[in-house]
């Protein structure tokens, strides 16, 4: 092979790829598809009897979170029954694993969307449970309408369209 | 007065005496040692007499932290060692708990094919990182843009099947955890295969002439050098020695799929970058197949195995149905227990043998956990090989090594 074919073949390739679509897409004015699978935030789902936090305050997502992310904090009624006092949530060290959902048995904690946890001040990371319901419920009022057609798979396929 | 900090600044320190060779100090930010690894380097002008890697600036204890975790907590850490392939670590890890827990043989056939693909998807994703930063170290850009790009829709892939990208957790003991996927994951993987072409690359590269002039009898690795250091992975194949333990042990379902090893003799960086490159090609034709397979399996084909202290019961049965509650309670608390013993289960990553050994004493925590990174083995070669070469084939030769400094330093 003469010298300096293999650089006109990369300047070949490169030649047959401009005007190619770019693959990038313009964080924060365009904002990607998320997968339905999306590990975001913890979210808490709001009882519909009670209005208040669906938590029954058992403890096993504290037990199961590798991080010592959350902390509930119970009390017992004078009939002996117990209720949930506080239900805190470091968001700062949280890792997303996703392992307190899974070992809820009350469908409590839900996964979100939300990957948008910026703040201006540490206190902000530690949230609790009514604020775990907003973030909850904004995440799942905004789901409808920014993700119409995102079902399981669409973020992909709109990606792949996209080149 | 000079404070001296490391073992490799003590050795240099020593010999500082011996003549008008410069000491230069690579690292730890510099870019061409992929991430915080920091080489100290004797220069007789432009040639290296002597390179000392000094490591240790991502340490974070993971082994130690992975005796104080319950087995499953301890996923989430081994995300972090090899970030460049998450569901890798995650799959060496839970399959050494599986040969300890003597259930490595109950795992169904869905587990295996889907932990298959995902690692192959994620020794794709690895390689991308290498092939394109190698690239860049070396000057082609072009090559590192395109390779993120691929990756990226690998990461995607990820994000669909159990929602993260880089840190994905993705199985759990005994087979997927909740992460199962769907025939719509399938199509996007095909979809994903199908568009998928390393051609664009290899025409920038492969035949380039000034990346052949960087790379060819650049960091000679012999035979006998690459069996006494105990290298493994890509950078043994590249020295002619067939080991790939998807061959020579094979787990999860490389038994059942067709691939070839690619091996080259010359054991210089060009060789090791042939190997990467065929290794591509060979991930793709497993994660086809493994796809196929998993069509052809019954959509209701369990994912885990069907054992009750390792597999937490159906979330929707733990309300209304006691001893369902009584099971989740009691795998939530106290996790997995494996009988007191001990195993090791090495796979092949993308870097080479990645094993763990852990010691049970019958509690939901390792007695012991220490894990043999591929990165770490391969990293002490660099010492031996830069000598000789000119300064600037140091950076070629860490790229063709290919490690990563969460794995080296855990
Ligand atoms: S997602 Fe993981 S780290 Fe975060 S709170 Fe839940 S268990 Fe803890
Ligand atoms: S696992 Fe669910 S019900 Fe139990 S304390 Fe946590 S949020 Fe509450």
């Amino acid at each position: 092979m003469p010298l300096g074919s293999g650089v006109m073949k990369g300047l070949k390739t490169m030649l047959m790829v401009t005007g190619r679509k770019p693959a990038t897409v313009l964080y924060p004015e365009q904002l990607r598809d998320i997968s339905y699978r999306f590990r975001g935030q913890v979210g808490m789902r709001r009882d519909e009897v009670t209005g208040g936090m669906t938590c029954v305050g058992c403890g096993l997502c504290e037990t199961a979170c590798p991080n010592d992310v959350i902390r509930v904090d119970t009390s017992e009624n004078e009939d002996g029954t117990r209720f949930v006092d506080r239900y805190l949530f470091d968001v700062g060290r949280c890792v997303f694993c996703y392992f307190c959902i899974e070992a809820c048995p009350v469908d409590a904690l839900q996964r979100t969307h939300d990957f948008h946890l910026i703040t201006d001040d540490r206190r902000g990371l530690l949230i609790d449970g009514e604020k775990m319901i907003e973030i909850y419920e904004h995440d799942q009022a905004n789901r409808e309408a920014e993700q119409k057609n995102i079902g399981p798979g669409a973020a992909l396929a709109n990606w792949f369209e996209r080149g | 007065m000079t404070v001296v900090s490391g073992v490799a600044d003590a050795r240099m320190d020593l010999e500082r005496g011996s003549g008008d060779n410069m000491i230069l100090n690579m690292g730890p930010q510099h870019p061409s040692t992929h991430g915080v690894l920091r080489l100290v380097i004797e220069l007789d002008g432009e040639e290296v007499r002597r390179c000392d890697a000094d490591m240790g600036y991502l340490h974070r204890g993971v082994e130690k932290l992975l005796e104080v975790h319950d087995y499953r907590g301890g996923i989430t850490l081994t995300d972090r060692m090899d970030y460049t392939s998450g569901p890798s670590n995650n799959m060496a890890y839970l399959m050494a708990i599986e040969k300890l827990m003597g259930i490595t043989d109950d795992i169904p056939l869905r587990a295996r094919y889907l932990r298959t693909a995902v690692a192959e998807l994620s020794r794709l994703a690895a390689h991308h990182i290498w092939l394109g930063t190698h690239g860049l170290d070396i000057g082609a850009m072009s090559a590192f843009l395109w390779s993120l790009r691929e990756r990226e829709k690998i990461l995607y892939l990820f994000e669909e099947a159990c929602g993260a990208r880089l840190t994905t957790s993705f199985m759990r003991v005994g087979g997927t955890g909740p992460h199962d996927v769907g025939d719509q994951w399938l199509d996007n993987v095909e979809a994903f295969l199908n568009g998928y072409t390393l051609d664009e690359i290899d025409a920038l590269l492969t035949e380039n002439e000034v990346f052949i002039e960087r790379t060819r009898d650049v960091g000679l690795i012999t035979q006998e050098q690459a069996l006494s250091y105990g290298l493994t992975g890509p950078v043994i194949r590249g020295s002619g020695i067939a080991w790939d333990l998807r061959k020579a042990q094979p787990y999860a379902a490389y038994d059942l799929v067709d691939f070839e090893v690619p091996v080259f003799t010359e054991g210089d960086v060009y060789a090791r970058y042939l190997v990467r490159l065929n290794e591509m090609y060979q991930s793709k034709r497993i994660i086809g197949q493994c796809v196929e397979a998993l069509r052809d399996l019954p959509l209701d084909a369990p994912s885990n195995v069907d054992l009750p202290q390792v597999v937490p019961p159906d979330i929707g049965r733990v309300p209304v149905d006691m001893e369902a509650m009584i099971n989740h309670f009691k795998l939530v608390m106290h996790g997995v227990q494996p009988p007191p013993g001990e195993s090791y289960f090495g796979i092949e990553n993308p870097k080479g043998e990645l094993g763990f050994y852990f010691v049970s004493d019958g509690t939901g925590m390792p007695y012991r956990c220490h894990v043999r990174s591929p990165s770490f083995v391969n990293l002490s070669i660099i010492e031996e090989i830069s000598v000789g070469s000119l300064i600037a084939d140091v950076v070629a030769i860490i790229g063709s090594v290919d490690i990563v400094l969460g794995e080296v330093d855990r």
